[in-house]
């Protein structure tokens, strides 16, 4: 496990939060960060253990955070949502509770849903987090994707 | 950085199925002028033969992935001294 135990990051907008560690149950918070006046529409994500009693995860905690920065400022630039806000837990997840959280505003709907997507497919393909499935004394590391090489 | 001979070095650390091959969080490789990405992998291989199995150096890219101050880079990256590499096995967040 990763000695650095937990990164957040702000964008220097303020318009991006990230937060890559061990579980903080921070919905409200990120809720309130994608407050925007201008926002009709915030979509959560959450994505959660399923079939098995526990996923554990793993991450390079510094860098899954800037990448998951960089993702996130993409997404509202190309989709014109307002405000995005991330958090990815590091550590044992167990049946039915979240290992990620993507909460999105948007002053509509579908740059909100669009924006959620592509920070999740993304992170998905990009941000350096591995996770072993737990199932009594089994322990199953789950085939991942090899990111590619980040353009200049 | 250096070691205690003045050598420049790096620091590459490992994950996951990388980690539990090596039994080690990172290693400190001495680099040399003109360096690049695979002369660290090689390097690695050296200090670490139980990761021989696991990443040969034709591979980078292709079967994982190699990060230079948290930014992903191809093999003929030439290295700096002091910076943090990281050997990154497919990923699988979500």
């Amino acid at each position: 496990m990763s000695a650095a135990a937990v990164r957040e990051l702000w964008s220097t907008d303020r318009t991006v939060f990230v937060r890559v560690g061990a579980s903080a149950c921070l919905h409200a918070e990120l809720r309130s960060i994608v407050h925007d006046d201008g926002a009709g529409a915030i979509v959560t994500f959450e994505g959660v253990t399923r079939n098995v009693a526990a996923l554990e995860y793993e991450a390079y905690v510094e860098m899954a955070a800037e990448q998951l920065q960089d993702i996130a400022q993409r997404a509202l630039r190309e989709t014109g949502a307002l405000r995005a806000a991330i958090e990815h837990v590091v550590g044992t997840v167990p049946l039915g509770a979240p290992s990620v959280m993507i909460l999105v505003s948007a002053a509509h709907r579908g740059p909100a849903f669009t924006a959620a997507r592509r920070i999740l497919d993304e992170l998905k393909e990009r941000a350096p987090i591995w996770k072993v499935e737990i199932d009594g004394a089994t322990r199953t590391r789950v085939a991942g994707v090899v990111p590619e090489v980040d353009s200049a | 950085m250096a070691d205690r001979c003045g050598s420049p070095e790096v620091i590459v650390r490992l994950f996951g199925v990388l980690r539990e091959h090596a039994g080690a969080d990172d290693v400190r490789v001495a680099i040399k002028e003109g360096d690049t990405v695979l002369d660290v992998l090689h390097a690695v291989l050296n200090r670490v033969p139980s990761l021989a199995g696991a990443i040969d150096p034709i591979d980078a890219g292709r079967s994982y992935a190699v990060a230079m101050d948290r930014t992903y880079v191809s093999p003929d990256t030439a290295v700096r001294a002091g910076s943090e590499l990281a050997i990154v096995p497919p990923v699988s967040g979500g």
